[in-house]
């Protein structure tokens, strides 16, 4: 019975996927209609130039974070042990914003992939001071690693506030990615990303079994002959490389490392090799849609996806927190 | 040394500070006066300029932060009190996010809109986000887990909405100031006359109501077992907390951390008796508001760094301390 209704989910997230594709690359200034997608009627040379230089690229990058975020909230979600963590969370996304604003002010000409590639060091910088700051005796509970992370948000938020206030206006600009866009993404960026972010996407498919085994109770787990410290060390590293490439390539997009994981879940359980898969294809799904949504609601003004993802994902997230009366 | 005196001697030595950073406060600036000078002129007001630029617009600026600094930190103080949570504080919460969304749409909708009402939109605001930590932490009480979870989202959500807001509907100058964490440059009578009613009679009210805040220290049993309807008293606490925060966001903006840092670092000192807490509370945060202002006014007096961004500089890490010690011991 399970099996069935996962098979269903198997094709019809795709299929989700592929029509959101659709929309995104035919909406836009220049608009694109059916046929000429599926190659029926001719296409003017702007439409191509659109297509090709703009909107692939920029598409296939929101999709690319989209799955990052969500493996890495899936990962976090099972290590935690608690459905309500996330790279938002833990320090992930904070550090990763506070080091792209210090890197473009003492170095104001960095290019792009060079702040990207700053801001996951950050990300990771900030996870590891959420870690250290967690740890009471050499113990690292999982809800004071969260409570922890969200203290550490707060203060990073505030010293990131304080460095935009002193620091030149012409660095803005390149600052706007931080807010979770893919306004801009050309190739380049693209294939800079890409050759990191897809081995380490299938890589982390293979994590399904250690999560399983994660999400038992520490004592269970040491009783079936597991090491759960390094078990849990390695996972959390997954969770931290791929928020990180997940902020290089697309900046901070809120809120989707929780509920791409969630509505997983919803669809095919808790087992981890099925619900990995899902959670990255939802969350591709869902920074896509949240791009041509930011897109379209009122042109030429483009809200950023991330505020979009933010603006879907916290209502979730909040009943969440009022439905969920047993755990947290 | 018993607790009142301690209680005696924190207020008079804050009171001292308070005074001391009233007048540093109204001398410094891109003008400086001298202490003597503004001294002199408090007492007989005349024409020259300093005296000009006191009375426009020191004096407005200062009495504001004390203001504002008190009714932070005493809401602070009542939800956590209320809460049992020493966490709760009306910016983790979403509270000050929640009043300065309003403002902020209400002058999208509305512009150039009488600032009269402010208070009105701004508490508006407050209760919708008090609502929402309300709902979610109804049903299991507050784990403070739940709670600092619960605030960062509602904060996310509010932020999101008006970075939203401010992107599609460009060129709101007003608007902007209330979605950055506050500042105190450029409060005039007008802003005094806004809020000095709100923020007295909520300051005073809240030192009268110890008695019932403490009944909270012993636990919503205990309470009810002397005869105390807890849940209204609870209602009708948060409505003063909410009303005291969203009053201070409607002249400042959404200041963060004040209604965490100063009644845990009082509590800390002088224990959990609210007839002490309050009093303190309104004092210290009151000085905290005030001399941060001023301090950035003497490092830097021409480009302004708005006292938000300071007050959360040292919120921040404190926010981290507490949440530390709140979850030692065990995984709970």
């Amino acid at each position: 019975m399970n099996l069935i209704k996962h098979n269903k989910v198997f094709w019809l997230l795709p299929l989700i996927l592929l029509g959101l594709i659709a929309w995104d690359v035919m909406t836009g200034q220049v608009s694109l209609n059916w046929q000429q997608l599926l190659g029926q009627a001719p296409i003017s040379k702007l439409q191509l130039i659109a297509l090709h230089d703009i909107r692939i690229p920029r598409m296939l990058m929101a999709g690319l974070c989209g799955a990052l975020f969500a493996a890495s909230g899936t990962i976090l979600q099972s290590v935690m042990r608690n459905p309500l963590a996330a790279p938002d969370i833990v320090g992930v996304t904070a550090g990763a914003a506070i080091m792209a604003v210090a890197a473009l002010i003492i170095y104001p000409s960095l290019s792009t992939m060079g702040v990207a590639w700053l801001a996951s060091f950050g990300a990771f910088l900030g996870f590891a001071l959420t870690y250290l700051l967690a740890r009471v005796h050499g113990h690292v509970s999982p809800t004071r690693l969260a409570i922890t992370g969200v203290a550490i948000g707060a203060s990073l938020l505030a010293g990131e506030h304080f460095l935009l206030l002193i620091a030149p206006n012409d660095i803005g600009p390149s600052l706007s990615f931080i807010a979770g866009t893919v306004y801009g993404v050309n190739w380049e960026r693209v294939l800079a990303l890409l050759p990191f972010a897809l081995p380490l996407l299938l890589m982390t498919l293979f994590l399904g079994k250690t999560l399983d085994v994660l999400t038992l109770h520490d004592e269970v787990a040491i009783g079936i002959g597991v090491n759960v410290k390094r078990r849990r060390m390695v996972s959390l590293l997954f969770a931290v490389l791929l928020a990180g490439l997940g902020v290089a390539g697309a900046g901070i997009l809120g809120f989707v490392g929780l509920i791409a994981p969630q509505v997983a879940r919803l669809l095919v359980g808790a087992k981890h090799q099925v619900r990995l898969p899902i959670a990255m294809l939802v969350g591709a799904c869902l920074v896509i849609a949240a791009d041509t949504i930011g897109r379209s609601l009122m042109p030429p003004m483009e809200l950023p996806a991330g505020i979009v993802t933010t603006l879907i994902g916290t209502p979730y997230f909040l009943g969440l927190l009022i439905r969920k009366t047993d755990k947290v | 040394m018993g607790r009142s005196r301690v209680f005696t001697v924190l207020l008079g030595v804050g009171i001292i500070a308070l005074i001391a950073s009233a007048l540093l406060s109204i001398a410094s600036g891109p003008i400086n006066i001298s202490l003597s000078q503004v001294v002199h002129l408090l007492m007989h007001r005349d024409n020259s300029t300093d005296s000009i630029i006191i009375y426009s617009s020191r004096l407005p600026r200062t009495i504001v932060a004390i203001f504002a600094g008190a009714a932070f930190a005493v809401a602070g103080c009542i939800m956590q009190a209320v809460s049992r949570n020493p966490l709760a504080c009306p910016s983790i919460l979403g509270i000050n996010q929640g009043a300065a969304l309003c403002i902020v749409v209400m002058l999208l909708l509305v512009p150039g809109i009488t600032t009269l009402i402010f208070i009105p939109i701004a508490f508006l605001g407050g209760l919708i986000a008090a609502a929402l930590i309300f709902l979610i932490t109804a049903t299991v009480g507050m784990s403070p887990l739940r709670l600092a979870l619960a605030g960062v989202t509602v904060n996310a959500l509010f932020h999101a909405i008006s970075r939203a807001l401010l992107i599609l509907f460009p060129n709101n100058a007003q608007a902007v100031i209330f979605s950055t964490m506050g500042s105190l440059g450029g409060r005039t009578w007008t802003h005094v006359d806004m809020i000095l009613p709100w923020i007295a009679v909520g300051l005073v009210l809240s030192v009268m109501s110890y008695r019932y805040l403490n009944l909270f220290n012993l636990g919503q049993e205990h309470a009810k077992g002397l005869g105390l309807n807890a849940n209204r008293a609870q209602f009708v606490l948060l409505l003063l907390a909410v009303v005291l925060a969203s009053s201070a966001v409607s002249v400042v903006g959404p200041i963060p951390f004040v209604g965490l840092i100063i009644p845990n670092a009082m509590r800390y000192v002088m224990g959990a008796n609210h007839r002490y807490l309050v009093p303190l509370s309104i004092v210290y945060g009151a000085l905290l508001l005030l001399l941060s202002d001023t301090l950035i006014r003497l490092f830097n007096p021409v480009v302004e760094i708005p006292v938000g961004i300071i007050v959360a500089l040292i919120g921040g890490p404190f926010f981290v301390f507490v949440a530390r010690t709140q979850t030692k011991g065990g995984s709970a």
